[in-house]
């Protein structure tokens, strides 16, 4: 959306000579954020989005379920979930939605009020296509292709966080750079800590510093950039305290230790604002199943991981504001397979950061044949930008969202802070 | 003649104004050409490639890669023959790498016993990562395997899901292999009928829906008469059911042909599907009730009892519904011959070939020769290496390598002897690329945007400094002297390294490669000097891991 630029952010560069120096020195992490806040680069109260990429559209309507409609439980005869009071039913969340039984280590927040669902969520493009539904959502742009950028990384742009100093202020979980992170902002990306380090000593470093920084290749030198720094304070990270997930409460498995390790970064309080978390497997055409398919294991351990993740926040959980997100929902209608095939509205789960929980928000379009879309799938009655436009505006302060998400009018509040 | 040659001094010459601006060269140096052509046509150079081009000259090796049965391969071959699982049926693999609940005799297995299962049909995987990099690192016919890992690609399927732990073997094998440069129709066809796509799109089990058959037809479907009254769950919910899967007809004509918005609808993924129903996979059978033919255990089957003998209209053409298998055949020939599905493919192929956003004219040029050869792969490579935009200084480097390019290049440039394929296969899960697991029906995507950031340069560097140092760590041996002797420890740092430019970049090195690791050489960390001895010593390894490692090694 923007011009493409780079422009060499000198005072990011001078903390990163200071960064050196305080990590040389090792005091950082036994101080927990004493040097920190005392330079005015991150204090405690800074909040936090985390977002989580559910790839392969999540089943919505057997997350959240409407166990009350009789059109719910007439499509979906196999796989449908039993309501309340009956064998494997679902947990009653407000009389009408239960959560999936799975999902259940997240009832205490339910309960608390720290944990919200917006049901019938999605895209007004109305494209069936993973890949097509992932790029509108993390474009923000739906229905416009030539848009290279994602919308996280022009939030971060458009905020005071593009004047943040830490090389980990934003940070993504991943192999790859997923599209809602690429920009012009530097993002850092690894798929594990213990990976992200370097083999040999400085001289390796410095070589590779400069000459990934210094050469005239655009798209090479931007990324090789801050690698160096980033590369430091995680190394300092991973040298205190345990590196097993299951000791600090989150599940066995990639997802598990992808939430551990996040959270490590935020406990470390080296200044990450923005992080993300890709997690694949929610494409269930087979075998999807109630309680007994390839869903539940999936939401288990999404469930579990939250909750561990919440738990392992202690007192800066307020400060986390928590998203979930999928490219669209799945037909209303099970297939001959005991599963789903690509359908349109889904649902989002939001934790922390203040929001009014224990609410299903959005408003209910119904699943009669009359009121679903194309004849098939769930509508979409909550466009995903008005969304992340609120959690934006709301809990990082970032009002002015012209250039994030160009053409869209955000509608009255769902009032996730009401 | 005259004239021509004066008209083009002319254009010569007025293309020089520009130049004035340090502007790109107009044409590639044969050096810049043989290796543009290395680079797209096979992983990458090894010792001796450069040589071999020279000598026979470009078009010679562009048509010689393009015939691959003319080139003798038969060292690659022998080394093929030590994988045993390579030549095997997909039933063959069960059978040698059966189930835990095979081992279990009809009882439920264990955890341990599904562990040990696991870790046994995990050999298959193994085998088949050796195979690839074993062909990828000697094979002569580098276009053949570039081609089948571009198809395989564009036909993704994962070892993980369900039984194609014990279908992708064959499945590369026998669907994609034979056709990588014939009839992209034999190729659809081969792949539409293998039972590792069916089963990885799950139209294995993909039947008549009775959402799509009128009332006064059911009649002639009692099979689910018998779907009403069968057990059910503790839940209360029948335990089976039967109807459609979209899942392999949206992906056919989305990723697999026509490619996404062009043209088709929601109504046309269900009537192909509904074409496509009884496109399955022949079981085991029970012995004694259903005996099964081994030779046809895990094969294609066409299940006429699934099959929906309804009317359609698929694309604008009407089928009567009663076709049977050869409606879905017809459907892909539909498919094949579609302008939409030449331009996706024809895009693919120059997204691969010459770069991320390749230029519409040339997509134009190479869809209509894909359209005009009736779909013939090895016609519309040509268009693409005989265009001029393949030898324009444009496109010179203009790709990012993927993690499996860049090991492939970095094991062939430096001669490497692979000792351990499957700390390879670790390496590239940490890339974000392991094989044959790829889990999403997209493939892997091929533009650098995906695949450039920070950890994936660094595990770049990472790996040079493990391969070239021999470190324990490494999955291969490398012997520097071999591919040249300059290239050996000593006090001369600058012709080690001028060494490594020639070796492993041809000499094509960005000048401030050259001058960061040029200045590096002043620094005792490299040049091992201490004070009270100036004698210098230079690590080839190092300085070696340091090109490979460096932006100008990224590209190819």
């Amino acid at each position: 959306m923007r011009k493409s630029k780079w422009n060499p952010k000198l005072s990011r560069r001078d903390f990163l000579k200071w960064s050196g120096t305080a990590l040389a020195g090792a005091a950082l992490f036994d101080m927990p954020g004493f040097l920190w806040a005392a330079a005015g680069l991150a204090s405690d109260s800074s909040k936090i989005l985390i977002a989580l990429f559910q790839r392969g559209a999540a089943d919505g309507l057997n997350m959240i379920v409407p166990f009350q409609d009789t059109y719910y439980h007439a499509a979906r005869p196999t796989i449908g979930l039993n309501g309340p009071n009956l064998s494997g039913g679902v947990l009653d969340l407000d009389g009408t939605f239960g959560l999936h039984p799975a999902l259940s280590s997240l009832m205490p927040m339910w309960q608390v009020g720290t944990f919200a669902a917006i049901h019938a969520v999605g895209s007004p493009d109305g494209t069936r296509s993973h890949f097509e539904a992932q790029d509108n959502m993390e474009t923000g742009t739906p229905g416009v292709k030539t848009t290279e950028d994602g919308w996280l990384n022009r939030a971060i742009e458009a905020s005071s966080l593009r004047k943040a100093k830490s090389p980990l202020t934003a940070v993504a979980i991943s192999a790859r750079l997923p599209r809602i992170l690429r920009g012009d902002f530097q993002v850092t990306a690894f798929p594990s800590l213990n990976g992200y380090r370097f083999i040999g000593g400085g001289l390796e470093a410095d070589s590779f510093e400069q000459m990934y920084a210094g050469s005239i290749d655009r798209l090479l030198s931007g990324t090789g950039r801050e690698t160096k720094e980033s590369v430091d304070i995680i190394q300092k990270i991973q040298q205190s305290g345990s590196k097993n997930p299951e000791d600090a409460g989150y599940p066995k498995g990639p997802m598990g230790r992808q939430f551990f390790e996040l959270a490590r970064i935020i406990k470390a309080k080296v200044g990450l604002r923005v992080g993300f978390l890709d997690v694949g497997g929610w494409d269930h055409h087979a075998n999807e199943g109630s309680t007994d398919g390839l869903l539940n294991g999936r939401l288990k351990e999404l469930g579990d991981s939250i909750a561990a993740f919440y738990q392992d926040m202690g007192d800066r959980a307020g400060d986390v504001l928590f998203t979930t997100m999928t490219e669209f929902g799945r037909t209303m209608q099970e297939n001959g397979n005991r599963g789903t095939d690509h359908g349109h509205a889904g649902v989002m789960l939001l934790f922390g950061g203040g929001i009014k929980g224990g609410k299903v928000y959005g408003s209910w379009p119904g699943l009669s044949p009359e009121q679903l879309f194309e004849g098939r799938d769930l509508q979409v009655t909550t466009d995903f930008r008005q969304v992340h436009s609120e959690i934006l505006s709301n809990h990082l302060g970032i009002l002015n969202q012209g250039e994030i998400f160009p053409g869209f009018t955000p509608q009255i509040p769902l009032g996730l802070w009401a | 003649m005259r004239n021509i040659f004066l008209i083009l001094i002319t254009l010569g010459f007025s293309l020089c104004i520009p130049a004035l601006a340090p502007a790109a060269p107009q044409t590639l140096t044969y050096t810049q050409k043989v290796l543009q052509v290395l680079n797209r046509l096979s992983f990458g150079p090894e010792p001796g490639d450069i040589a071999h081009v020279r000598h026979i000259g470009i078009k010679a090796y562009i048509e010689e890669q393009l015939h691959p049965e003319t080139i003798d391969d038969s060292r690659c071959d022998n080394d093929l023959k030590t994988i045993p699982t390579l030549s095997m049926t997909a039933y063959q693999l069960y059978q040698a790498y059966p189930p835990a609940k095979a081992a279990a005799l009809g009882e439920k297995p264990n955890p341990d016993q599904v562990k040990a299962a696991n870790q046994h049909i995990r050999e298959i995987l193994d085998q088949l990562t050796q195979a690839k990099l074993t062909r990828i690192l000697e094979s002569q016919r580098q276009l053949q395997e570039v081609m089948v890992d571009f198809w395989f690609n564009h036909f993704n399927v994962t070892f993980q899901k369900n039984r194609d732990k014990w279908f992708i073997t064959p499945y590369e094998q026998d669907a994609i292999r034979p056709y990588a440069l014939g009839k992209f129709r034999d190729l659809l066809g081969a792949v539409a009928h293998s039972p590792a796509m069916l089963e990885y799109l799950d139209n294995v089990n993909s039947s008549v829906d009775a959402r799509y058959v009128p009332a006064d037809e059911m009649d002639e479907y009692p099979q689910m008469e018998k779907m009403m009254d069968q057990p059910m769950s503790a839940d209360g919910k029948p335990k089976k059911s039967m109807g459609l899967n979209e899942n392999y007809a949206r992906e056919l004509m989305e990723l697999h042909t026509l490619g996404v918005d062009s043209g088709y609808t929601q109504d046309d993924v269900i009537q192909v599907a509904r074409a496509l129903t009884g496109w399955s996979i022949q079981g085991q059978g029970k012995p004694g009730q259903n005996d099964v033919d081994p030779d046809q255990v895990f094969q294609f089957k066409f299940r006429e009892r699934m099959h929906d003998l309804g009317p359609a209209t698929i694309l604008g053409q009407a089928f009567d519904g009663s076709q049977g298998e050869a409606e879905g055949e017809a459907v892909l020939d539909l498919l094949a011959k579609n302008p939409a599905t030449a331009h996706f493919i024809a895009t693919k192929l120059c997204r691969r070939f010459i770069c991320d956003d390749p230029p519409p004219a040339l997509v134009n040029r190479v869809a209509q020769r894909f359209l005009d050869s009736g779909g013939d792969i090895r016609e519309t490579l040509r268009a693409i290496f005989y265009s001029k935009e393949f030898m324009s200084p444009t496109y010179y480097r203009a790709k990012v390598k993927t993690p499996l390019e860049f090991m492939a290049s970095a094991l062939r440039v430096t001669n490497a002897h692979v000792t351990d394929t499957q700390k390879i296969a670790q390496i590239l899960n940490l890339m974000g690329e392991p094989l044959y697991l790829c889990e999403p029906p997209t493939g892997y995507p091929d533009d650098a945007k995906a695949w450039v950031n920070s950890s994936a340069l660094l595990d770049r560097m990472n790996f040079s400094l493990i391969l070239l140092g021999n470190k324990p760590r490494s999955p291969a041996r490398v012997n520097l002297t071999q591919i040249d002797p300059s290239l050996s420890s000593g006090d001369d740092g600058k012709k080690i390294l001028r060494g490594f430019f020639q070796a492993l970049l041809d000499g094509q090195v960005s000048a401030n490669t050259q001058k960061v690791l040029f200045s590096k050489l002043d620094d005792p960390e490299i040049s091992h000097a201490v004070l009270d001895d100036r004698q210098k010593s230079f690590e080839a390894s190092q300085l070696g891991a340091l090109v490979l490692g460096s932006p100008d090694f990224q590209r190819r």
